[in-house]
């Protein structure tokens, strides 16, 4: 990782979240302290996604910068009405900041130019795989052999695979394939954990 | 601007960064306020994930999906966990679902019961019932044998029993055929059985004289304290008290009586225990006539219920004949 992969907001990170700012920030979402906060997480996960979708290197890190500036715009006496776009504004403000940044130092590496793929900051591939073998024996029987079914052949067999096994389901494609995205994040979780605790 | 719904196309071409910055925004304003497009979009991030894993993309988009959508730690987790999931399938391949028509509710029926999970539970019930029905027979045919060795016991039983009712008749018959030589009244003790060759005791036509006399357990032959019976001559009956511990719990006893070289002098059943302030005690009435000088084994058996007799004890008495 080279610095200029670092959120670039330097200077605005001279500015210290305070606990009463922080409250001043939650009270922006919702004059109840819990329903704030339920707000405000539900806020910084769109936020997190929203970063990642954007191609930007540490989602979580630009989240909590993006409500740092929020909470001194409040400090400096802004008033906020609809916190939840505003909050996004800030976002999309701080990430052309960002992609200028990784432009600047795609340019200056030009021919070696940065690709994530090579980047070796995955846990080794054969305890993954070991892992996975683990917890899909976690998983019931048939969620087992859904799985395995709903991912298996090439492009144009595993199309027909899916249409198959929506028949013989009763189901429709897309409640197959939410199925499916809701077994891989579950079993993708318990492969994080697995991984990290071996 | 995009059309409702988003397009995969789009999606995919958003999530690898080549979309214009304001149809970035529509994608991203729609998934933050619908549930249903953020999933579409995080089910397109996995295709795509699998698509490169695969090498199903094109090389200018592989492009776009190394610098631009592996920028995250999160998603190259997401790659390696796709590689990962890819290598596992393979390994773990299931012959595909063969269905060519849509379903009836008959086929769904037959789905529902060829779900792994059906499937085990009908396997184990299979072999649950497989077990409980072994058990009902191997149970039915011990009950039968068990049926056959009551009946038999109960055959035995009442054969002995009426063996026992011949025993009685002829003992009486004898008894009264020995009386009659004697010019005596039969006795009137139960079952008798006298001994044929026994010598016959000269006696009046007055009313029988009894003599009493107690045997106790434990008493061996060699002992120096084995009572002595003493019969006057007068003396018609002997009834023996044949004492028992009062925990032998026999509804029926066996007395055989027999000289100490062996020979027997007189064997009764269908005897039972009756209770005395000294204890138990089984009374056994034995002809005069039929003992002479000399030592006596009296072998007491328990009838069990089956039938089949138990050894209880052995008496020893000397008999004295004045």
């Amino acid at each position: 990782m080279t610095n200029a992969e670092n959120p670039p907001s330097s200077t605005t990170r001279k500015w210290t979240l305070t606990p009463e700012a922080f409250d001043n920030l939650l009270a922006v979402f919702h004059p109840n302290r819990d329903s704030a906060a339920q707000k405000y997480l539900e806020v910084r996960a769109n936020l997190v996604r929203f970063f990642e979708w954007r191609g930007c290197p540490f989602p979580e890190d630009h989240a909590d910068e993006t409500f740092n500036r929020v909470a001194r715009k409040i400090a400096d006496g802004e008033e906020i009405q609809k916190p939840a776009g505003y909050v996004m504004g800030v976002a999309r403000l701080l990430v052309l900041e960002i992609i200028k940044s990784l432009t600047r130092q795609r340019e200056a590496l030009g021919e070696y130019q940065h690709s994530y793929s090579e980047v070796a900051d995955v846990p080794e591939s054969e305890s993954r795989i070991d892992c996975l073998q683990t917890c899909l024996q976690q998983l019931s029987p048939d969620n087992r052999e859904f799985i395995i079914q709903y991912y298996q052949g090439d492009k144009g067999e595993k199309i027909e695979n899916r249409r198959k096994l929506g028949q013989r389901l009763g189901v429709a494609i897309n409640t197959l394939r939410m199925r499916a995205q809701r077994l891989r994040e579950r079993l993708q979780g318990c492969v994080e954990e697995c991984v990290n605790v071996g | 601007m995009i059309e409702a719904p988003l397009s995969e196309q789009n999606i995919r071409l958003y999530l690898l960064g080549e979309l214009p910055e304001p149809e970035q925004v529509e994608i991203e304003d729609l998934a933050f306020a619908d549930q249903r497009v953020l999933e579409q979009i995080q089910a397109v991030e996995q295709d795509l994930i699998d698509d490169y894993v695969s090498g199903d993309i094109p090389e200018d988009k592989r492009q776009s999906f190394q610098t631009h959508f592996l920028a995250s730690a999160e998603r190259r987790k997401k790659f390696a966990f796709a590689k990962a999931l890819a290598t596992v399938v393979k390994e773990n391949t299931v012959p595909a679902p063969d269905v060519a028509i849509a379903p009836s509710w008959s086929t769904k029926l037959a789905a529902f019961f060829t779900r792994p999970v059906m499937a085990y539970s009908f396997a184990l019930a299979s072999l649950l019932l497989f077990f409980v029905g072994s058990w009902l027979v191997v149970d039915r045919i011990r009950l039968r044998s068990e049926i056959a060795r009551l009946q038999t016991a109960q055959e035995s039983q009442t054969a002995q029993n009426r063996q026992l009712e011949k025993d009685l008749v002829d003992e009486r018959l004898r008894n009264q055929e020995l009386m009659a030589n004697r010019g005596t009244p039969p006795q009137q003790t139960p079952t008798p059985e006298v001994q044929p060759d026994s010598p016959p005791q000269p006696t009046t036509p007055t009313s029988p004289v009894v003599v009493a006399f107690s045997l106790v357990p434990g008493i061996s032959r060699s002992s120096n304290s084995v009572p002595q019976l003493a019969i006057g001559k007068d003396v018609n009956l002997v009834r023996l008290q044949i004492g028992i511990d009062p925990q032998e719990n026999y509804r029926r006893y066996r007395a055989e009586l027999r000289t100490v070289s062996g020979q027997q002098v007189l064997a009764q059943g269908n005897l039972s225990a009756r209770g005395g302030s000294h204890g138990r005690s089984i009374p056994f009435g034995v002809p005069a006539t039929a003992l002479g000088n000399g030592k006596y084994e009296l072998a007491l058996k328990g009838i069990t219920e089956s039938g089949t007799t138990e050894d209880v004890g052995f008496y020893y008495f000397d008999v004295v004949k004045k």
